[in-house]
């Protein structure tokens, strides 16, 4: 098999969930020396984004993305070890959490797969979050992005809670913030002052790499 | 056309009136209000309004005073499928949680699922208490009111992590389908046992579904692994003697809708349909409304965030698309009102309906 068929290969077995085709093709990877890292860029997350895609569209549903991220890491499990050094490095560190007081975290974790899948380090936080906890993960983790999720108008003010607590401790400007979930728009983020808006997971990875590019830290 | 000019209906008389299809002075008004209630009453958070079934009742009581909305009183036990089968929940005493959670599931492997048992409501002290303040309802002639039931994935997902449920639609179908036939029997067994304790026309069993929605699961998956036990669970019910379910299909349920599965459903005569606000409320009234009650559906969070006079131009338009609806309608609020809605904002429902509502 050519690499550009192995790659092909890898997307569809990613899609479909195939956790088993996802082993295979990724030990073939391997065996036609084709670079880990790009496998997983070009094969696997390419997989993600094209359900995620789906999901937007209707065509796909979450046990759909579910198991088409169990594939995937069942690939990312047999190549990660191959990977040469400095391409192991991630493009950068993103920690994800859901409002205090809000256990939707579907969302949440559909963003993280993407992320993941995308290449960078996720701190996922879980749901139902108290500002304290972003704010002490900010300080000690130092995450690049800081990304807060909210599916209810009850929790989606934990938001601006978050920003004003960031700036209390003087570390507003050591991240960025973005945020997303059913109640909140682009108008809610730019009025509460984050630095982003993302209507879905495959935003949200177009969104940490701008804010990361701008920067300068990711290519 | 009717005209009740002095004699305003009060909120019972007009509940009833819609059920047994005879005309009302105007539009009658859900709301969908539960946390709301207890921020009425200064509660600092919801944790004693889902834990007390006495404040439950009490507040819903004094809320409808208020407003004069026509509500009728709603009922769950506090244990809330979860910690009958051996799940550990949490109140929402937290100031920002706005309903019970399940902290720790009664099922983490398929091994657990097929050992689960089918408990026994008798056995649980929070359901009985529940029974004594829906008692004193009968007591006090506040019939019929809603009980909590179900047998749908939104029930499994009180005894399992939603996202392996999620993932087992996929990996075990047919445990899945196992565990929601064991939903079944435990509303089945609650059914029995609220029949035994006051009457099977006092109360009408009511679910709310949204991991059933098409925000989550497709229609085939609606119809291969939900749809048998929702069929099951509704059949068996109304054969026990209950009249009628009133279903709140939550969210996205536009795939479902297309496919025909929601006909498919008995729902008693007539039955009451109410969807999130993904769904059109003309399409409701086009494909339910000759053989059920159809509740509207405003957006939930436009009521809490928008100013006041939006909310009585959305109340509004879903009076207009609803009031004509062959076998009644009700306007309502999509899903559970936002408990910190303005107090002006869900006044508006009620201003609204007695002002453009009028029959
Ligand atoms: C599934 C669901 C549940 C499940 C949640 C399980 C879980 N672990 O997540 C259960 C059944 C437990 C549940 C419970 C409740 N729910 Co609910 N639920 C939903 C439902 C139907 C779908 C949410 C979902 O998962 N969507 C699928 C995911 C993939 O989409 P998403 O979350 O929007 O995420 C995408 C984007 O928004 C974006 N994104 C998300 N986060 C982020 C973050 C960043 C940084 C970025 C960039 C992007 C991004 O990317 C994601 C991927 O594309 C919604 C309805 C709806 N239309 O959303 C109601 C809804 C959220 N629920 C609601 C309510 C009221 C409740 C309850 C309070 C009901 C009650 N009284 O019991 C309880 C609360 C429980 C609690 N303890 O807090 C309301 C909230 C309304 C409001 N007040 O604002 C909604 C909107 C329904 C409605 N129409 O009113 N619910």
């Amino acid at each position: 098999m050519s690499q550009k068929e192995i790659l092909e290969k890898l997307t569809n077995a990613v899609v479909a969930g195939d956790r088993d085709a996802c082993a295979g093709l990724a030990n073939e990877a391997l065996k036609a020396g084709v670079d880990p890292y790009v496998a997983i860029m070009e094969g696997c997350s390419k997989g993600m984004e094209v359900l995620s895609k789906r999901y937007d569209t209707g065509e796909a549903f979450v046990p759909d993305i579910l198991v088409a991220a169990d594939a995937m890491n069942e690939a990312i499990a047999i190549l990660k070890p191959h990977m040469k050094v400095e391409k192991a490095t991630t493009k950068g560190k993103v920690a994800l959490g859901v409002c205090e007081g809000d256990i939707h975290d579907i969302g949440k974790n559909i963003v993280k797969i993407l992320l993941d899948a995308a290449g960078y380090e996720i701190i996922d936080l879980g749901p139902s979050v108290p500002v304290k906890t972003f704010v002490d993960t900010v300080r000690e983790k130092k995450p690049e992005v800081l990304g807060i999720s909210a599916l209810m108008t009850f929790t989606m003010f934990g938001m601006p809670e978050v920003i004003d607590a960031l700036k209390d401790a003087q570390l507003r400007d050591s991240v960025k913030v973005i945020v997303g979930g059913g109640p909140i728009s682009a108008m809610f983020a730019e009025k509460i002052g984050a630095d982003g808006y993302g209507n879905n997971g495959p935003e949200a990875v177009r969104l940490v790499g701008r804010l990361l590019g701008e920067k300068g830290g990711a290519q | 056309m009717i005209h009740f000019q002095s004699a305003e209906m009060t909120p019972l008389q007009r509940w009833r009136a819609i059920l047994s299809g005879d005309p009302v002075d105007r539009v009658p008004v859900f709301p969908f209000a539960f946390g709301h209630n207890a921020i009425l009453f200064g509660y600092p958070n919801l944790g004693d309004l889902y834990s007390k079934p006495e404040l439950a009742y009490k507040t819903q009581i004094v809320a409808r005073e208020i407003y004069g909305w026509d509500q009728p009183l709603f009922f769950w036990s506090p244990s809330w499928g979860i910690t009958e089968y051996g799940g550990k929940s949490l109140f929402p005493y937290n100031p920002k949680m706005m309903s019970v959670t399940m902290v720790e599931p009664a099922v983490k492997t398929p091994e657990d699922a097929e050992r689960l048992e089918v408990p026994d409501p008798k056995k649980d002290p929070n359901m009985i208490e529940a029974m004594k303040w829906m008692k004193k309802a009968v007591e006090n002639k506040e019939m019929p009111m809603f009980f909590l039931s179900g047998g749908w994935l939104t029930n499994l997902d009180k005894i399992v992590e939603i996202q392996t449920v999620m993932r087992w639609i996929k990996y075990h179908p047919d445990l899945i389908k196992k565990l929601l036939a064991k939903t079944v029997e435990f509303a089945v067994r609650q059914t029995e046992l609220l029949i035994s304790e006051m009457g099977a026309d006092t109360w009408i069993a009511m679910e709310a579904t949204p991991t059933d929605s098409n925000t989550l699961i497709s229609p085939q998956t609606f119809e291969q692994i939900v749809l048998p036990s929702a069929i099951a669970v509704h059949q068996k019910v109304l054969d026990l003697g209950v009249p009628m379910w009133f279903s709140h299909f939550c969210s996205n349920q536009n795939g479902n809708i297309k496919a025909g599965l929601i006909d498919r459903i008995p729902m008693g005569r007539p039955g009451i349909i109410h969807f999130g606000p993904e769904v059109d409320l003309k399409v409701t009234v086009e494909r339910f409304g000759k053989k059920n009650i159809v509740i509207g559906n405003i957006d939930p969070p436009s009521i809490m965030l928008q100013p006041y006079e939006e909310v009585i131009k959305l109340a509004k338009a879903d009076i207009e698309k609803g009031m004509y609806s062959p076998r009644g309608y009700i306007m309502g609020v999509g899903c559970e009102l936002p408990p910190r809605t303005p107090t002006a904002n869900v006044y508006a429902l009620v201003k609204a309906a007695r002002e453009f509502g009028r029959y």
